[in-house]
């Protein structure tokens, strides 16, 4: 029998019992909400975790966006600061480069304690993806993720060349610094389809890259100097390949809060496959257009292949035939996520999603009382939230973007 | 593809509202013995729909039974499992994913209980499922591809308090990973567990009585 390596990290969550420090064997929290841009270079827009910076444009604008999607406050570039009346928040910063077709954006997750002042940050992840020609220089501090431990709330980050904090760890200052976080080196090879950040590769830009994600979590802004309890920063693969991943051994009160609260979610590590699972499905994260009714079933994994299945079934509740090919769509942290997918969205839409969410066509007619079920297989690692995958249904299909793009 | 209504075995356990379905498994695992893709191991899986791990529903496997097999090793544990093939296997849906996979050695049968709650919450049900997973972990192709896009023997999506129960055949059409010829089991026949038949027959009876008495 295939020995399934590394370690099973199971999440053992004491609620409700007034700790102040849980150990955690595992990864932990991610935040639910992910926003998404518009190709303008603002850093601005909503649900997903893909923005577009314009070549060269390198902007420093911080958005908070309520969890409702609502955008709340927008930091000018240089400078900071929370509106008290935003208790859950999405910071997002553009990064830009000077490369073409490059866009990415960084995102934290957190909320804010009006009695400790404390803005609490959970998670932030940097996407990314070079559309055409060749990308490098995405070293250090270009890539820098701004969670400040002391001081002032994203001030602060790594900067491409600093010199890594002794005893290992991302670049940049070291934790409890003052200074911040930051991450150094080649995120992802597509040469060689892995590579690795490190401690050491501050300087090393020199790989070309296509497309990366990485992650890290934990972390408290305005006095807090949390992430200190981070033993290093958790960086996933992108595609399929993993990178190199950290263990967050110890969870703050405030994971605790995100936790307890609904806004964050729990990993689940087997071998070398990583889930993020949710505390809450968002009302908004199932949209259906009648008269086609869409139910999810369970998730299984498959060890051999990583993958996570689950089912959706379309069922026609009406008294009249409904002529297919339906759709729906599944919005995932990327779409290539999604294994079975049909293709990618061209154009989004509000019910459908963002551009480049995955949609499923289901080519088949729809009697009277007559249902379809369809396997919807999805990679595990990276996968940043089982209940982040969010299906949606079309019955008629202007799907890929055939028409304008508005 | 078997379904199984578990309607008939829909007992309410005295004093609380948490449904339990109870259910027989008979499988014919003679194709497994000496086949090159072996060893072989069982993999259940109780898996949380709504993500956080509620602890909501239970399975309980026991009565194993292999024939002239016998299980191997140790368990491999994910989340809410535990126990052991020898005895008794609980999986409790605390975590999002609460796998079971133990080795074993195949005899002519294969068979077991399911003790089952059917507890629902949320949009996305728990899901109970079942594989037979090859030398190198990978399922066992099984028919269960073509409507549940896994090879799983048993899929029970926990979506109401008498959930189907869908039972699957191997796929004679695909090999296991691990190599070899394709692997013939047929659809496993589930069977309501007749102990728990009795006593629903004798409360029942008690009930009939009960009833022809008050009226008498």
């Amino acid at each position: 029998m295939r020995i399934f390596a590394l370690l099973l990290v199971a999440v053992s969550l004491l609620k409700g019992q007034g700790l102040s420090l849980l150990t955690f064997d595992t990864d932990f929290a991610h935040i639910l909400l992910l926003t998404h841009g518009t190709p303008d270079g603002l850093a601005h827009a909503y649900n997903t975790g893909v923005f577009w910076a314009n070549p060269g444009n390198v902007t420093d604008t911080v958005s908070l966006v309520t969890m409702d999607g609502s955008l709340r406050h927008v930091f000018a570039p240089g400078t900071h600061g929370e509106p008290p009346n935003i208790t859950r928040f999405n910071y997002k910063r553009t990064l830009a480069g000077a490369g073409t077709g490059l866009f990415g954006s960084i995102e934290a997750y957190g909320t804010y304690h009006p009695p400790t002042g404390h803005w609490d940050v959970f998670y932030a992840a940097l996407y990314g993806e070079v559309t055409s020609g060749t990308i490098t220089g995405f070293a250090g501090g270009v890539v820098g993720v701004h969670i400040a431990t002391a001081g002032p709330l994203f001030r602060g980050g790594g900067n491409r060349g600093d010199p890594p904090p002794a005893g290992g760890g991302p670049c940049g200052p070291p934790p409890g610094g003052g200074g911040g976080f930051g991450f150094g080196g080649v995120i992802f090879n597509p040469g060689t389809g892995e590579a690795e950040v490190t401690a050491g590769d501050c300087n090393d830009d020199s790989l070309p890259i296509t497309r990366w994600v990485f992650e890290f979590a934990g972390g408290s802004g305005m006095g807090g100097g949390e992430i200190d309890l981070l033993p290093t920063m958790q960086v996933y693969r992108a595609l399929n390949r993993i990178i190199r991943r950290a263990r967050i051994t110890s969870m703050t009160q405030a994971a605790i809060d995100a936790v307890t609260q609904g806004i964050a979610v729990l990993k689940t590590t087997i071998g070398s496959n990583s889930f993020i699972t949710p505390l809450e499905i968002l009302p908004s994260a199932f949209e259906t257009f009648a008269p086609l009714t869409l139910t999810r079933g369970g998730w299984r994994f498959n060890q051999g292949t990583g993958t996570l299945v689950t089912t959706v079934t379309l069922r026609n509740n009406t008294g009249a035939a409904i002529q297919g090919p339906a759709a729906f769509a599944v919005r995932a942290p990327f779409p290539a996520l999604v294994q079975n997918r049909t293709g990618d969205l061209l154009c989004g839409s509000a019910i459908l999603g963002p551009p480049g969410t995955a949609y499923v066509i289901v080519s088949a007619d729809f009697p009277p009382g007559a249902s379809r079920t369809v396997p919807i297989e999805m990679m595990g690692l990276s996968l940043t939230s089982v209940n982040q995958v969010h299906l949606t249904q079309a019955v008629s299909v202007p799907l890929p973007g055939i028409s304008s793009c508005r | 593809m078997r379904l199984l209504f578990t309607l008939g075995v829909l007992l309410l356990a005295a004093g609380t509202s948490r449904a339990t379905i109870i259910i027989n498994f008979t499988f014919d695992t003679t194709a497994l013995i000496g086949h090159t893709a072996g060893p072989f191991s069982l993999n259940f899986q109780l898996n949380d729909g709504s993500g956080i791990g509620d602890a909501n529903n239970t399975a309980t496997i026991d009565n194993f039974n292999f024939g002239a097999g016998a299980p191997t090793g140790l368990p491999f544990l994910v989340g809410g499992a535990a126990g052991d093939l020898g005895s008794t296997v609980t999986i409790t849906d605390s975590s999002f994913l609460n796998i079971f996979t133990q080795g074993f050695t195949a005899g002519a049968v294969l068979g077991f209980r399911l003790t089952l709650t059917t507890n629902v919450a949320g949009f996305v049900p728990d899901q109970f499922s079942m594989a037979i997973l090859d030398s190198g972990g990978f399922e066992i192709p099984t028919m269960a591809l073509y409507s549940f896009g896994t090879d799983a023997f048993i899929v029970i999506d926990i979506d109401s308090a008498t959930p189907t129960v869908y039972t699957f055949a191997s796929d004679l059409s695909r090999t296991p990973n691990a190599g070899g010829d394709p692997i013939n089991i047929p659809d496993p026949i589930p069977e309501p567990s007749t102990t728990w038949l009795t006593m629903g027959a004798l409360a029942a009876a008690a009930v009939r009585k009960a009833i022809g008495a008050f009226f008498n």
